[in-house]
Parts: C-alpha cells; sequence; structure tokens
C-alpha cells in the first residue's frame, strides 16, 4: 500500500484524472444509442442538424443527469458508509428510497397511470423522502444524538414499511398504472433533462463539498467515536449533518431518476480499491467514478434492446452485482484471506 | 508551585446514573508520568475520559493547563490532551502514516492538505515508536502490537501538554512493553504531562513518579491509594485494587509475587 499522505498535489492529480474519466465516459456515453452520433463530426461541424438535435437536446442533458445522480449517490454511499460504521452500508439502506418510491408512485395512481410530468412527480417523491427522513430521524434520535445501530435499525424498518404500503397500492392498481410503478421502481433516465437537471446542479455539487468538508472528520469517525472525539471532532453534530445532508441528496437522486441500486454500494468499494480509505481524495474520487459509471451504464441500457431500453436499474445491478463480488475476492486475496 | 497540567478536583462521574467514580482527586504535573491501576471495570477507561473532557464529571471539577474543560471547547481540548483510546482499529484501507497524520487534525482547518512539516512530524512520531518501517502498512492488517505503536504515534503527533494512554502496552511483547514506559519517561522528561493506565503494575512502578490506585465502583472514594511506587506499592494496596494476596519485593525494580 502507498502511504497516500493527501497533499494538494495528490489531490489536484485525483481531481483531473477524475474529470478525465467522466469527460471520456460522457463522451461515450453520448454518442451511443438508437441513432448513432458521430462526435468527430459534430467537433469538425460536419454533423447533421437531426444529429446535433439528438446530442445536444436529448442525449447531452440526460447525460448530465444520469452523471450527476451517479456522482450523488456514490458520495451518499461513501458518507453512509462512514456514518453507519458499516461498509455495506448505501444510500437506500435507510427508508429514504422506499419513501421517495412511495410518494412517486402515490402521483403515478393520482394521473392514472402515466409517468407524470416531472413538476408533479418530483415534489411527491421528495416530500416521501423527506417523510421518511424524519421518521428515521425521529425514531433513532436520543437527546440529538444519532446512535449508527439505532439508525440503522430504523431506517431498515421505515423502508420496509413505505415497501409494503407501494406494494398495497401496486395490487390495487389497474395494469396500466402497475406497468408505470415497475418502471418507475426500476429506476432510469428516459426523458430526464431541463428541470432534472437544474435540481441536481444544485444538490449534486453543494452536498458533496459538504461532505468533502468534514473527510477528514469521517477518517477519524472510521477509527472509533472515541478517537475522533479526542481529537476534537463533534461526532454528534457530525453524524447529524452527515445523515441529514446526504438524505437530501439521495432524495433529489430518487426524485429525478428512482431508486438505481448498486452504484451506493459498488462505487464507493471501487474508488476505495484505487486511493484508498481516506475521505479527502475518497469523496472526489467517487463522484467522478460514479459520475462515469451511470452514464455508461445508461448507454447500455439505451442499446441492448434498442430501441427499447432497459431500465437502468436492471442494468447497474447486472454489470454491478458480479463486479462488487470480484472486487471483494480481489480484496480478500490482497489481505491474504484474513478479514481486517 | 506551577500549577499542574492535568488537575481532577472532587470528581464523580458515570454514565446514566450509575456512578463509576466517586470522590477523585489527583493532578498529573508537567514533566510527571502518573500510572493509574486498578481492577477491570474499576473506571480507569472512564478517569482518562474525564480527564480529555469526553465525560462531564458530575461532581466536581476537572482542569487541563489551569482552565475549567468545561470552558473549553472540543478543538482547544484536542490541542491540549492528546488521547490514546482504547478502541480499535480503522474501518477502512488507511496506510500507519495517513493515521498517524489525522493526529494533525486539531492544529488546522477542517478540510487542509498536509505539507512538508505535517510529513515530518508524523515520520518523527513514527521512528519515535519504532514503527517507522511500518509507514506503508495498511493499519488493518498490522499486528495488535504494531497497531498500537502506530496508534501511539499518532497521539505523540497530536502534541499538547497532556498525554493520556489507555492500555498502550496491553498488546505489546516484553520488549515493546519496555520500550513504551521507556518512551513515555521520555517524554515526561521533555516537560509533558503523561498519564498512562495500565495492568503492568512492575513496569509502571519502575517508570512512574506517582502511581494512583482505583477501587472498584461502589465501595467509598475512587482511590485506594496515591503516591510514589515505593510508598503505594504494597501487598495492603494490592489486595484492596486487585482482591488478590500478593507478596512485593523492592527495589529498583520491583518484583509482584502472586498467589494462586
Ligand atoms: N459507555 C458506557 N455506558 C455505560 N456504562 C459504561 C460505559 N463505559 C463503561 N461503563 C461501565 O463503567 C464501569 C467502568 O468502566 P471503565 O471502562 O472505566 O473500566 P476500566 O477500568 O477501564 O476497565 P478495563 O480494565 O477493563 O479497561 C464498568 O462497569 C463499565 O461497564
Ligand atoms: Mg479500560
Amino acid at each position: 500500500m502507498n502511504p497516500r499522505p493527501v497533499t494538494r498535489a495528490r489531490f489536484a492529480r485525483v481531481l483531473c484524472l477524475g474529470a478525465l474519466l467522466v469527460l471520456v465516459a460522457a463522451a461515450l456515453a453520448a454518442s451511443c444509442g438508437a441513432e448513432h452520433v458521430d462526435l468527430a463530426g459534430l467537433v469538425t461541424g460536419r454533423a447533421s442538424a437531426p444529429e446535433r438535435q439528438i446530442f445536444f437536446d436529448l442525449r447531452l442533458p440526460r447525460v448530465a443527469v444520469a452523471a450527476l445522480v451517479g456522482g450523488a449517490l456514490a458520495v451518499a454511499g461513501v458518507a453512509f458508509q462512514a456514518l453507519l460504521r458499516n461498509p455495506l452500508a448505501e444510500p437506500y439502506l435507510l427508508g429514504i428510497s422506499g419513501g421517495g418510491s412511495f410518494g412517486a408512485v402515490l402521483s403515478i395512481v393520482a394521473v392514472g397511470g402515466a409517468v407524470p410530468a416531472f413538476a408533479a412527480r418530483a415534489p411527491a417523491a421528495l416530500a416521501g423522502c423527506l417523510l421518511a427522513l424524519g421518521l428515521v430521524y425521529a425514531a433513532a434520535s436520543r437527546r440529538g444524538a444519532l446512535h449508527p445501530a439505532t439508525l440503522l435499525l430504523a431506517g431498515v424498518a421505515t423502508n420496509a414499511f413505505f415497501l409494503a404500503a407501494l406494494a398495497c397500492v401496486q395490487y390495487a392498481a389497474s395494469p396500466a398504472e402497475s406497468q408505470a410503478i415497475l418502471r418507475w421502481v426500476m429506476g432510469g433516465f428516459a426523458g430526464r433533462t431541463g428541470p432534472e437537471l437544474r435540481l441536481l446542479l444544485v444538490a449534486a455539487p453543494l452536498c458533496t463539498l459538504l461532505v468533502l468538508r468534514d473527510a477528514r472528520r469521517l477518517d477519524l469517525l472510521a477509527f472509533g467515536e472515541e478517537t475522533a472525539r479526542g481529537l476534537g471532532v463533534d461526532v454528534a453534530a457530525l453524524r447529524r449533518r452527515l445523515f441529514v445532508g446526504t438524505s437530501v441528496l439521495t432524495a433529489a437522486c430518487v426524485a429525478v431518476a428512482g431508486p438505481i441500486g448498486f452504484v451506493g454500494l459498488i462505487v464507493p468499494h471501487a474508488a476505495r480499491a484505487f486511493v484508498g480509505g481516506g475521505h479527502r481524495v475518497l469523496v472526489p474520487a467517487a463522484f467522478c467514478a460514479g459520475a462515469a459509471f451511470l452514464p455508461l451504464a445508461d448507454a447500455l441500457a439505451r442499446l441492448v434492446v434498442a430501441p427499447e431500453e432497459l431500465p437502468v436499474g436492471v442494468v447497474t445491478a447486472v454489470v454491478g452485482a458480479p463486479a462488487f463480488v470480484a472486487l471483494l475476492l480481489r480484496a480478500r486475496v490482497a489481505e491474504g484471506g484474513v478479514d481486517a | 508551585m506551577p500549577d499542574a497540567v492535568l488537575r481532577i478536583d472532587g470528581v464523580a462521574a458515570g454514565y446514566r446514573g450509575r456512578e463509576v467514580l466517586a470522590d477523585l482527586s489527583l493532578t498529573c504535573a508537567a514533566g510527571e508520568l502518573l500510572g493509574v491501576l486498578g481492577a477491570n471495570g474499576c473506571g480507569k477507561t472512564t478517569l482518562v475520559r474525564v480527564a480529555a473532557g469526553l465525560v462531564r464529571p458530575t461532581r466536581g471539577s476537572v482542569a487541563i493547563g489551569g482552565d475549567d474543560a468545561r470552558r473549553l471547547d472540543r478543538r482547544e481540548l484536542a490541542r491540549r490532551v492528546a488521547l490514546l483510546a482504547q478502541d480499535g482499529g480503522p474501518l477502512f484501507p488507511i496506510s500507519a502514516l495517513e493515521a498517524v497524520l489525522l493526529g494533525r487534525h486539531p492544529w488546522q482547518p477542517a478540510f487542509a492538505f498536509e505539507g512538508d512539516e505535517d510529513l515530518a512530524l508524523a515520520r518523527r512520531a513514527l521512528a519515535e515508536v519504532g514503527a517507522a518501517e511500518l509507514e506503508e502498512r495498511d493499519v488493518a492488517t498490522l499486528s495488535g502490537g504494531e497497531r498500537q505503536r502506530v496508534l501511539l504515534a499518532r497521539a505523540l503527533c497530536q502534541g499538547g501538554a497532556l498525554l493520556l494512554c489507555d492500555e498502550p502496552t496491553s498488546h505489546l511483547d516484553l520488549r515493546h512493553q519496555a520500550g513504551v514506559f521507556r518512551l513515555l519517561r521520555q517524554l515526561a522528561d521533555g516537560g509533558r504531562a503523561v498519564l498512562v493506565v495500565t495492568h503492568d503494575v512492575e513496569l509502571a512502578a519502575q517508570a512512574c513518579d506517582r502511581l494512583a490506585f482505583l477501587r472498584p465502583p461502589g465501595d467509598g472514594p475512587a482511590l485506594v491509594a496515591l503516591g510514589a511506587p515505593a510508598d503505594v506499592l504494597t501487598p495492603e494496596v494490592l489486595r484492596a485494587t486487585y482482591g488478590i494476596d500478593a507478596d512485593v519485593e523492592r527495589g529498583a525494580a520491583p518484583v509482584v509475587r502472586r498467589r494462586l
């Protein structure tokens, strides 16, 4: 292992490499789909008007939305894993996605089957997320302190509750509604453009910066509460801040794209395998890795059964699950088979 | 006489209404190595938490560097008191050097990059505990003793006038146990106030200026005895502290002979 102190030069290097990775992935993702778009043609100006339109009005916003969601979910995953002191934690563990899905599904049923416009769906989903957040917070907080184990249990219970409620609604829904619900809970980026992009452009960088500001405190928290407090960290305030901040970030992602699984779990681990566990570098690295991964997964979702689309959640799980297992096996081998 | 770096005065402390430490008063001055001994669960870690300002006493007061601990914010406390806690290793892969560098946290803005000075301090601290060659190792893969030395290096890197060590030798081999006590002695001789919790009565008696023996909770005042090793290391004190029968052989390197 490299000693990996976080010098200014190393931070800059990681940022540049990460940005490069995101750009390459975005260009690749934007060029493929049912209609092929020639990237070189766009650069030299030889591209036709329809090509331009597809690229700039449809693909690029969609890629940007996918990138921001991917980056945000990865950062939320990093934060949740440190907050809950559990490497298997992910942003959806604490009921945010359950609440959000329930809200969105209600809005789907309310308009009788079509997936409603963002203006109607997003507030419903956001409201569901925030309701779940409030419930978990109220259940897990003792005199302002959030205990990781209690938080986990409260979150899992809340999630189960909302998913059960969602199942009830779906059971009573018409076939058309049921189809729309199914589509939504698998997550996807079809038709996500302007308003979604604006919401994420605010939420994703803001929350990521908040987590980044606490990066070294997260390093300390990973060593244990006592150690962190002994080095001057207000652990209770840190946990509150992280829980609320990353939950809001997750809520924005769910409202935009539905619950897209696995990104928030595997991307942090993948990033850790490359840059180590120090959060000052891990947070930006995870953001970039997520922002590169999800547009590519979305492109794959568009390509596999073109001109139809797979839900992107299917792709992230099909690609993600084996990748995750491979990563874990690699880590085990590197550690000589000993669990740390 | 200069004020003690750590002054605990008439303190009672515990958890959720259960009192662990009762009526405890002790001091630790600059240049002093104070050993704290006692049975499992008697409140040694609690004492360390009180001294670090992590547990609020229900009675009495704690002063650090002459200021009431209640009036110091966390960051200022962390600059004055370095704590080697009993809790374990990290959750995620992190190199020994990074782990030691975390000791610089109280001295830097929340988000800061490591400069040459920080790196020099961290490497010196690693060298002081004889762990320079571990710098690149993942802390999670270190042996218990190696990890303990790395974490001690972090406490050294943290600086501060008061160093609190909660069982720094519990995982160490005989050579490194002696090494840590020698290092703590040097740190005290260099002007720090050092409080060390340990179960190693013999090494503590050799290295420490004073020993404090704690009583299990519920039997009255927390202190059984407090004083120079030659005065307090007696069969009576050992019986009151641990409930054991033992002979004590006095000398420069006292020996405690336990009977089964
Ligand atoms: N966070 C806590 N909440 C409730 N009780 C606690 C807590 N921490 C410690 N205790 C209790 O307080 C008493 C003193 O604990 P402490 O950790 O101070 O013991 P110790 O002297 O350090 O023991 P050891 O030698 O085993 O480290 C014990 O009975 C313990 O069970
Ligand atoms: Mg203890």
